[in-house]
């Protein structure tokens, strides 16, 4: 099911590359977890080693099965997505409407799509395999989460748990609030999309 | 996505309920009770799965099992 | 919805992501979390599962317990109970030192792990039929000695 149609940029070629996001982690997206993620996890953990040395920190998502994740279609509460170019799933997300609330003044309490998890495929994290091959996933995939969120009625609320390794994406880049680590959540920096925050990365027009 | 559309019929009492929660989550009526429908369906599996649903007073240090049916 | 993403978006986007990081959600899911979790399936996980229960089974068959085969192959006790368990995708490190434990080629262990790709329908299906036949309980029963036999002999041929 397309939830949009966008564009990577495609390293290599300095091109923009036709992708699609979907609105579901489907078998497709499990077949290149296991048969194309995978073994480009491996292989880029042996070049994390190689250009850092035995003491290199993995990524911090090294152990996510997204097997186990994947919701089933039945389930209404969570909502997968992906993005695929090239034929190939390049990043997953996935989405919880009912766990979690603002907590942002301004907006504490109100409803909001929380990010349960969203990883880059390991070919496009320049940690792993330098050059990367697109770049832009995680910005499509924030994208989708806001659209969702004005799409049920939240004005684009957006809350999600950062790895430590991306909070200066989150907070610096997309200009999310941080509300500090959360004891509650392994201690992970939580951050939060405000509508004022997600009409200015959308360019929407506020309603 | 394909949508499909149904009538609810409410009484009154389950009227204003819902238009009064409409004004407190800032949502309309169509985002309301599809957030019920959620809501319902998270904990209804939770607790086929075996678990339990509690609320809890902290201040009056009171946990009671909410029973769903 | 089909919504469409300007490419000027898109492209501008790209640029400010560059090369950071973007992942979010915890870390890892503790066993609980993971059982909870699971939608029962009728098709076996590939990877980290067969991998857990050879692992599992070679253990048993040596009679080793989970801290001796952790000392044996120089690895972490946690790391031993993780795979076995299917929860955790092996290292290289951890594939390198338990195939020399199990004297297996490396890069068997590896494709058993998922971690490269197999090519290859027949490993795929035995390693399926070996995992649906295995039992994660104490003793190693006749089947299970069995089939882990038949594929050790599969892997090392």
């Amino acid at each position: 099911m397309t939830f949009a149609s966008g564009y990577l940029l495609d390293v290599a070629s300095g091109q923009a590359a036709e992708a699609e996001v979907l609105h579901e982690i489907g078998d497709k997206q499990i077949l290149d977890w296991h048969t194309l993620w995978r073994p480009s996890l491996h292989q880029g953990l042996i070049n994390l080693a190689a250009n850092e040395g035995s003491r290199a920190s993995p990524p911090q998502s090294v152990h996510w099965n997204w097997q186990e994740k994947a919701n089933h279609p039945s389930q209404i509460w969570a909502e997968g997505f992906c993005v695929v170019c090239g034929g190939e799933t390049q990043g997953m997300m996935l989405v919880n409407l009912v766990s979690q609330h603002a907590r942002l003044p301004g907006q504490e309490g109100k409803h909001l799509v929380y990010v349960d998890y969203v990883e880059t495929a390991p070919w496009n994290r320049a940690r792993l395999h330098n050059p990367p091959r697109y770049r832009g996933v995680g910005a499509l995939l924030m994208r989708a989460a806001i659209d969702k969120s004005f799409f049920e009625g939240y004005k684009g609320r957006v809350g999600l748990h950062s790895l430590p390794q991306s909070a200066a994406w989150y907070e610096s880049k997309l200009n999310m609030t941080s509300l500090g680590e959360d004891p509650s959540k392994q201690n992970l920096p939580y951050f939060e999309m405000s509508t004022e925050q997600a009409i200015r990365i959308t360019g929407r027009r506020s309603s | 996505m394909s949508k499909r559309t149904m009538t609810l019929n409410l009484t009154d009492a389950e009227m204003a309920a819902l238009e009064s929660l409409c004004l407190k989550k800032d949502l309309n009526k169509t985002s309301v009770m599809r957030q019920a429908l959620r809501l319902y369906q998270f904990v209804d599996q939770r607790v086929e799965r075996g678990e339990k649903l509690f609320v809890e007073d902290e201040a009056k240090s009171s946990k009671a099992e909410l029973v769903m049916i | 919805m089909n919504l469409k993403y300007s490419k000027q978006w898109c492209l501008e986007m790209a640029q400010l992501e560059g090369d950071s990081e973007v992942s979010a959600g915890v870390r890892f899911l503790t066993q609980q979390q993971e059982s909870l979790q699971q939608t029962p399936s009728d098709e076996l996980p590939r990877g980290a599962s067969v991998f857990g229960r050879y692992v599992n089974l070679m253990r048993r068959k040596g009679s080793l317990g989970i801290r001796e085969l952790a000392k044996r192959a120089d690895i972490e006790v946690s790391e031993v109970e993780s795979i076995e368990a299917g929860i955790e995708t092996p290292g290289p490190r951890a594939i390198y030192q338990l195939a020399n434990v199990f004297s297996v080629e490396p890069t068997k262990l590896s494709k058993m792990a998922g971690l490269t790709r197999a090519n290859d329908s027949e490993f795929d299906d035995r390693s399926l039929k070996f995992a649906a036949s295995s039992n994660p309980n104490a003793e190693l029963s006749e089947e299970e000695r069995l089939a882990l036999e038949a594929y050790v002999r599969y892997l090392t041929d």
